[in-house]
């Protein structure tokens, strides 16, 4: 409806009370269409249910929110430890050790074959998990670096020759033989400590590994404590793993993981007993 | 379901849409009548009224949201709220006797009316809800109601109008209503 025509129907509303009768009947047939859609919405909206279920208020709960989180935490966790722990790494650098030493450094004397001025530095621990060792420091390792790496080359002292007889040297005599054999040596008592790590690897059981000054071992040896003896000598420095009644050589120029090989020599073995038994 | 999807969907006049977003804000908006000396009724009608209006405006495609949908029927509650508080004020002070009158002859009518269009089909009463009060289209109706065309819809709508009229006026004669 235009707005003249408006004007017009409004003029005639006044002026025909029948139109205007029928004009409001019409507005209030509408008006109770609008008004019951309007109630039927209404009562639809009514019937939502509008308090949460069971569920609903178990989740809302702030409690259960804390719950949630806390339970979500701990599954993180718990996966993430799974999930790193294939190989189990433990740190035993931190633990609280007992460390002897004993350093064996007298002048030089000569040997029979051999020149070699020995160093031993010996290190024990009574705590399985425990070692600290000390090591030569850079300037020393300089030296030793022109030694041939791969070669087990283990000197023992022969018979000196301020002892005399047929007889097998008592232990004491070859330990003071060894400490007096040995000149001083200003290098040796700048030392590096060797960090050990303890790795639980399911696919190695019993080896080591050397690498920058840090000793990794694969396997458990919480059988019975293990030590470390370090030997220096001029050109070289030896290291030997005891464990379990037995010696084993620890080859510094090997980067891979190797298995630990039992010493076999019984000279190079009483030697290291009695380095040991000092100690 | 994000405000966009709420509001296309009650465009198309969407009825579980509407459900929906009464339950999403239902605390909110009564608890702004609690708050404001209104009942738990009252406030669940005022929030019903908003939602009514929101819907019809939505339908009729007169509503270009600037805000959140919340925000908009906050602000409709607290309009309606403030108005009904006026309301109350107003009735306390008028003579109340006059005004009871007035408000029965009147809902009396529409009573007449409510019960007429009971007595419709359910067809004829949704052509003429859907047409009256939520201004939907005759082709959105045809759709809605699974008719078969724009023009049936029309014809149906014609028809169940004069239905609506002819048992309207069968039950009271015009002079009781014209009185």
């Amino acid at each position: 409806m235009s707005g003249s025509e408006k004007y017009i129907f409004e003029d005639q509303l006044t002026s025909d009370p029948l139109l205007k009768a029928e004009f409001d009947h019409q507005n209030e047939i509408i008006g109770g269409l609008k008004e019951y859609r309007k109630n039927q919405l209404k009562t639809q909206l009514n019937n939502v249910s509008i308090t949460p279920g069971l569920l609903g208020i178990i989740s809302q709960s702030a409690s259960m929110k804390t719950l949630s989180i806390v339970a979500a935490s701990i599954l993180t966790g718990s996966g993430a430890y799974y999930y790193f722990s294939s190989e189990t790494t433990v740190k035993v650098n931190s633990l609280s050790h007992v460390e002897s030493k004993l350093d064996f450094i007298s002048s030089p004397m000569d040997l029979k074959g051999s020149k070699e001025k020995l160093d031993y530095r010996y290190t024990k621990n009574t705590n399985a998990a425990s070692w600290s060792i000390p090591e030569m420091k850079n300037e020393e390792a300089a030296e030793k670096s022109e030694v041939e790496p791969n070669i087990i080359d283990f000197h023992v002292p022969e018979i000196s020759e301020n002892i005399s007889g047929d007889t097998d040297p008592q232990p004491d005599q070859i330990l003071e033989k060894a400490v007096s054999r040995n000149a001083p040596f200003a290098d040796v008592a700048k030392i590096e400590k060797i960090d050990i790590e303890n790795i639980t690897n399911n696919r190695y059981k019993f080896h080591y590994k050397l690498d920058h000054n840090k000793l990794y071992l694969y396997g458990k040896f919480e059988a019975s404590p293990y030590e470390i003896i370090e030997i220096n000598s001029s050109q070289s420095k030896k290291l030997f793993f005891y464990y379990n009644g037995n010696y084993f050589r620890l080859n510094q120029d090997v980067k891979e993981i190797s298995p630990l090989l039992s010493i076999q020599d019984s000279e190079v073995i009483r030697e290291l007993n009695i380095i040991k038994s000092k100690s | 379901m994000k405000d966009w999807e709420i509001l296309e969907k009650v465009s198309q006049g969407d009825e579980k849409a509407l459900e929906y977003l009464y339950k999403k804000h239902y605390k909110m908006m009564t608890r702004l009548v609690i708050n404001n000396n209104g009942t738990e009724d009252e406030a669940k009608d005022i929030y019903q009224e908003a939602l009514v209006a929101f819907w019809q405006k939505a339908i009729a495609g007169n509503l270009v949201l600037t805000s959140k949908i919340s925000t908009y029927l906050y602000s409709v509650c607290l309009n309606l709220w403030r108005k009904e508080l006026d309301r109350k004020g107003k009735f306390a002070e008028s003579d109340k006797e006059e005004f009871t009158f007035q408000e029965f002859e009147k809902k009396e009518r529409i009573r007449i009316i409510h019960e007429c269009i009971e007595e419709l089909g359910d067809t004829c009463r949704n052509i003429l809800t859907y047409h009256y009060f939520d201004g939907m289209s005759m082709t959105d109706i045809a759709k809605k109601l699974n008719l078969a065309n724009t023009d049936t819809a029309k014809t149906k709508k014609y028809k169940c109008k004069k239905k609506l009229d002819l048992l309207i006026k069968r039950k009271y004669s015009s002079s009781d209503f014209l009185d």
